[in-house]
């Protein structure tokens, strides 16, 4: 991950304008220092001061299993993502390159923006019987 | 996710991304329309 561009920077402010309410982004790192987890924070460090919405807690630790069953996550870094209520999203890896985008129209969404599904594909999943663990592989750019 | 976490492509044979798994399956790959994201979650659920 290169640091973070005027670009990035650029987009991180206008995508966060109009954010409609609180969002808690909780880091799970590693306790061990890295470039990589330093440049990683750095970027979150710029989204959350791009909003006053928008509230960043580290927890930089050891691997706790106890721990990381009742936060939800199975891997680090990991982000989860709050709003009023927790949306039990986790987010593995960095939300650079092309995924800022996508990361921060998470940011929206979880803030209460308007749904970006149709209602009939809304209602469909609204009767689902059964609970549905979803990831989405992707890989930055 | 896929860069950090490689074993991932591996356990869900991802060969193109993004690709989506639905309780350790994967359902979808590549982009499609909303329509048949969502038939693929209902299906998964079964």
């Amino acid at each position: 991950m290169s640091q973070i561009t005027e670009q990035d920077r650029a987009r991180i402010q206008r995508g966060l304008r109009d954010l409609g309410g609180p969002v808690v982004l909780r880091y799970y790192t590693s306790d061990v220092d890295s470039w990589y987890s330093r440049s990683e924070r750095a970027l979150l460090e710029e989204i959350a001061g791009a909003s006053p919405h928008v509230a960043l807690e580290v927890h930089a630790d050891r691997w706790d299993p106890g721990r990381e069953a009742t936060v939800g996550i199975r891997r680090t870094p990991a982000l989860t993502v709050a709003g009023a209520r927790d949306s039990r999203v986790c987010y593995y890896g960095v939300p650079d390159g092309y995924e800022l985008e996508v990361f921060l129209r998470l940011l929206h969404a979880v803030a209460g923006g308007p749904p970006s599904l149709g209602e009939a594909s809304a209602a469909r999943l609204r009767a689902l019987a059964r609970p549905v663990h979803l990831e989405v592989l992707a890989s930055p750019t | 996710m896929v860069n950090l976490f490689p074993y991932l492509a591996v356990r869900y044979q991802a060969a193109d991304v993004p690709t989506t798994v639905a309780n350790g399956r994967a359902v979808v790959v590549g982009s499609v329309p909303e329509e048949d994201y969502v038939e693929a979650i209902v299906r998964a659920a079964g």
